[in-house]
């Protein structure tokens, strides 16, 4: 029997070694026995130490104690642990079978079969072909944060341009609205302006109309001059209200006929400062109060109330004076009868560059003799 | 002398998940940002003490995570008291297969504790809005625990095996 052992040991050895395999035998005590050195060697063992504790080799059959205890007891004829990694100790990958003992009770057969070279072969395709597989993965992450992200842009987009609509909307809305308001607050200062006028032509039935025409002409010669459309819209409501100070003045001394006292002249010149005391604190987009207060002033500086000449005079009243000359001129007043509008335009000709601006006596003359100003 | 309990503990889960790192770092405590592949399966043992008492060693099988070469062998499986399913909480899919690892392991191991291991957290701004998640997928198979944890930082990993070796104690005195 003992021989016959031998003889069996013997064979594994030379069977092993053929195939390039390592194999110790284990026995009912756990204890592994390797009778030749290239195991030792392979596992990193000591060469003059046979016998070890089966768990001290191999720390993978922890646990799996059952599984070959089976195989030593012959109830199973193998059982086999594959791709033991050292890699970091021995540098070594390898299968570990255990066989039952074909001629032995109680006894397997530890067959260690290196794979390490297959292991690594196999490896190397698995590593590419993970990192493949990662960075597809993140390749369709990334895709997928770019679609967010192109999505979140296009809403955001779409968001803008509704925003922008309804943006839009508001402003067309807001500046029909500020349109309408600024054209009815335009309607109101107008109707306001004409208010002032026909109150002070109730207290005066005999110039009624006289500040309507005289804006209406005083405008003209502006537009005839060259003057820009905003001071012409200032001359023509300077020109309803240059005589607003009137209002001041008794009645009786605008209506009374025939020549006035000294002292009633006296207090009807007082109108074009008391004119620009009633206007004064109204914010006009035009010097309206101080036109008022110019428009009896001359050139030649025989005006009132303070006798300015010349430049010191605005071109507005300088207009409005020409305007105003002309218009009294060709009305009856309660004390004369109209002279006419030959006499009225004898009166600015013989006056042209004494009393009045020539270029406004030019403009003036050619609107009433050239242009037939129509007066209504 | 001896420890008072060896407990075998599988790591399973997809490739590149971190498996291994998640070892290195329990057990060396360290990281590396490089990824290799494990090949086969790589033990490797730690003692812990548990109870202040109690100790413990902890052989953790590294198993090779499955791609389209090679699935889990249940050779692996085999005498394992507990199993960590790890996966990656950044890749949807690591995370979709984990009922079909816990189906591996209560296959072959009808009573063995799982627990799941959500790993790469620093990658991630909430971590636990990722858990809840996957709480549909995660509430499967009797799973013990469920851990966010990273390798990289260290973030619960410790917590993660403590918790772990609490739970088998708890099993193996009753």
């Amino acid at each position: 029997m003992k021989e016959n052992k031998k003889m069996n040991n013997g064979f594994f050895l030379s069977l092993f070694n053929r195939f390039g395999l390592h194999y110790g035998f284990v026995n009912s005590s756990m204890i592994i026995h390797f009778n030749n050195d290239e195991v030792c060697k392979y596992l990193s063992l000591d060469n003059n130490i046979k016998n070890f504790k089966l768990e001290d080799i191999f720390n993978e059959i922890i646990g799996l104690e059952n599984e070959i205890r089976i195989v030593l007891s012959g109830d199973k004829d193998e059982f086999s642990i594959s791709g033991i990694n050292r890699f970091d100790e021995t540098g070594k990958i390898f299968n570990l079978y255990f066989i039952h003992h074909p001629y032995e009770d109680y006894q397997a057969v530890a067959v260690i079969r290196d794979m390490t070279d297959e292991a690594l072969f196999r490896q190397s395709y698995q590593q590419s072909s993970n990192e493949v597989d990662l960075l597809q993965h993140e390749l369709i992450e990334k895709n997928r944060d770019l679609d967010m992200t192109n999505r979140e842009l296009r809403e955001s987009r779409d968001g803008m341009k509704i925003l922008n609509c309804e943006l839009e909307e508001t402003v067309q809305l807001r500046t029909l609205q500020f349109k309408e308001k600024s054209e009815l607050s335009k309607r109101l200062f107008l109707q306001t302006v004409n208010s002032l006028m026909y109150a002070l032509e109730m207290r005066d039935p005999y110039t009624a109309g006289h500040q309507q025409r005289v804006s209406k002409l005083a405008a003209a010669i502006a537009k005839k001059s060259g003057l820009d459309d905003t001071v012409i819209e200032g001359i023509m409501v300077a020109g309803k209200l240059h005589d607003i100070g009137k209002i001041y003045v008794p009645s009786e001394f605008l209506t009374k006929p025939g020549k006035l006292p000294e002292e009633a002249l006296m207090v009807i010149k007082t109108h074009p400062r008391i004119g620009f005391e009633i206007l004064k604190d109204i914010e006009f987009p035009w010097p309206i109060a101080s036109i008022v207060l110019q428009h009896h002033e001359r050139i030649d500086g025989c005006g009132y109330p303070y006798g300015l000449e010349g430049d010191e005079i605005m071109l507005e009243a300088k207009i409005l004076c020409v305007a105003d000359v002309v218009e009294a001129m060709i009305t009856n007043r309660p004390y004369r009868i109209s002279p006419g509008m030959e006499e009225a335009i004898d009166e600015i000709q013989k006056n042209r560059g004494i009393k009045y601006e020539p270029c406004i006596v030019d403009a003036c003359l050619s609107l009433l003799l050239e242009d037939g100003f129509d007066w209504e | 002398m001896g420890s008072d309990f060896k407990w075998k503990v599988v790591m399973i889960g997809e490739f590149a998940v971190g498996k291994t790192s998640l070892v290195r770092r329990f057990v060396n405590d360290e990281f590396n940002d490089s990824y290799l592949t494990t090949i086969g399966v790589k033990v490797t043992k730690r003692e812990v003490v548990i109870k202040d008492k109690v100790s413990v060693d902890l052989l953790l099988w590294d198993i090779a995570g499955s791609d389209k070469f090679s699935q889990i062998s249940p050779e692996y499986i085999k005498g394992a008291s507990a199993g960590i399913i790890v996966a990656d909480i950044t890749r949807k899919n690591t995370i979709e297969t984990i009922s079909v690892h816990a189906d591996l392991l209560k296959s072959v191991n009808p009573h063995i504790l799982i627990s799941i291991a959500l790993n790469k957290t620093d990658l991630v701004d909430n971590p636990q809005d990722s858990i809840k998640l996957y709480e549909n997928i995660l509430n499967v198979n009797d799973i013990k625990f469920v851990s966010g944890t990273s390798a990289k930082s260290g973030l619960n990993v410790e917590n993660l095996f403590n918790q772990l070796c609490n739970a088998l104690y708890e099993v193996n005195i009753k």
